[in-house]
């Protein structure tokens, strides 16, 4: 999976960029043109989904920012899921054409336009934890893995909320099942703030 | 000697009077265009022609003036005049001119709202009495802009408009003026071509949140920190 590194073109740091329609938009584009070189399907985006799924994301991203500073970097990847998740419900792209030679075994064949949700989110979610907290994002092997995307995609039919597990599975993270859409429940958050019981953290 | 048609416009309120002059004659063409339409079958030709190409050419002509670019100046001193720091007369008329702008750029594919007639001069006087009461503070301009243009006589019906157009402008129209000032609220983009496509996102952003941002019970210091918020994250 490729996925954009781009540098933002603006004073403000990068996870406050990415709260703005306007970098959405043109990251999202940039994104598209990556998958499309990479996997020869052509996508459709409508601007209207998008920015439906970025207000939608935007209002979660809002209601469970947490207070204390020490989780903002663990906050990066629940917030990759939830627009995850957001792209998943709004559905703002959809293939226009299909290359000629389709690869059962690929993922970006299997799911065309959740490889190109997840490239996004993944790409975001690297960025900011790179340029913001020095941090380094891993790819789990599962994200080449058909099984893993045939669960995602019915799973995340069922319940769009699971897309945040699966981000964090793809990358290297341990997804937290049970509550995925409560950023409180997860281990990122107890390691950061330092409550207990929970392991947590990248899976190499 | 021949004149150069529509005529180049010099700034000022003057300006805007002619611009709104052009803005009628573009709609009357629009609905003599939409009126001659199921009889022009049975027109003889040359004079179908004649009738349809003229009105099409006027329509144009008069659209284009009123779509051409705004300067960085003019969307500065707008934006000053809606986020309250400035009370000055030119400004609320260049913030009358930007939303004048909005209203042709965002309401071209709403056909309720070719019906629809904005008045900048109008809407350039009432944002000057405005500024002159001075009970907009900072905290409350934007939805104080909001409510005296939807309130008042700056958005008109035009005379011979087919009967049942009425229906859901009213969102319509504050759909528009809350997406236009949005972008006015927000950061300035690094040209024209950017400044129209941010114009576009703010009624995307704007259209997407409208449950929250219905104008309802709202005081104006809650719907101005709203379309701050929005501003904020376009």
């Amino acid at each position: 999976m490729q996925i954009l590194m781009t540098e933002p073109d603006s004073a403000l740091a990068l996870h406050k960029e990415a709260q703005r329609l306007r970098w959405l938009f043109e990251a999202f584009e940039h994104q598209q043109h990556v998958t499309e070189q990479e996997t020869g399907f052509t996508y459709r985006t409508d601007r209207h989904d998008l920015a439906l799924a970025f207000a939608d994301w935007l209002k979660d991203f809002e209601a469970q920012k947490p207070a204390d500073s020490r989780s903002n970097a663990a906050y990066v990847g629940f917030a990759a899921g939830l627009m995850l998740r957001a792209l998943i419900r709004h559905t703002p792209s959809s293939v226009s054409a299909r290359p000629k030679a389709a690869q059962e075994n690929d993922p970006a064949h299997f799911w065309p336009e959740g490889y190109l949700y997840v490239a996004f989110c993944l790409s975001v979610r690297g960025q900011v934890l790179r340029s913001d907290y020095g941090e380094r994002q891993y790819q789990s092997g599962k994200l080449g893995d058909l099984r893993t995307w045939w669960s995602f995609k019915e799973n995340t039919s069922e319940d769009p909320s699971r897309a945040i597990g699966f981000l964090d599975l793809f990358a290297g993270c341990e997804p937290a099942w049970d509550v995925p859409q409560i950023f409180r429940g997860r281990p990122g958050f107890r390691l950061a703030t330092g409550q207990p019981g929970q392991t947590g953290g990248h899976l190499r | 000697m021949t004149h150069p048609f529509p005529p180049s416009l010099s700034p000022g309120l003057g300006a805007s009077v002619l611009r709104d002059a052009l803005r009628g004659v573009t709609h009357m063409a629009g609905l003599a265009q939409d009126a001659l339409r199921p009889i022009s079958p049975h027109l003889p030709l040359p004079l179908r022609d004649a009738v349809e190409g003229g009105l099409r050419t006027l329509e144009t002509l008069t659209r284009e003036e009123n779509a051409a670019p705004l300067d960085a100046a003019t969307l500065e001193r707008a934006q000053a005049f809606v986020i309250g720091r400035s009370d000055r007369t030119a400004d609320a008329e260049a913030c009358a001119r930007c939303l004048g702008f909005a209203w042709q750029h965002l309401g071209r594919d709403h056909e309720g709202l070719h019906h629809m007639l904005f008045s900048e001069a109008v809407t350039a006087g009432l944002l000057c009495k405005l500024a002159e009461c001075h009970d907009s503070t900072e905290t409350q301009r934007a939805a104080a802009i909001l409510e005296t243009i939807i309130g008042s006589g700056a958005i008109l019906m035009l005379p011979g408009s087919p009967v049942g157009t009425e229906n859901g402008i009213e969102l319509a129209c504050e759909d528009i003026v809350s997406s236009a000032l949005v972008w006015l609220l927000a950061e300035r983009a690094a040209s024209t071509t950017q400044e129209l496509a941010l114009l576009d996102m703010a009624q995307a952003l704007t259209r997407s949140t409208a449950d929250a941002t219905a104008s309802g019970k709202l005081s104006r210091a809650a719907r101005t920190a709203q379309l701050r918020n929005l501003a904020t994250h376009l």
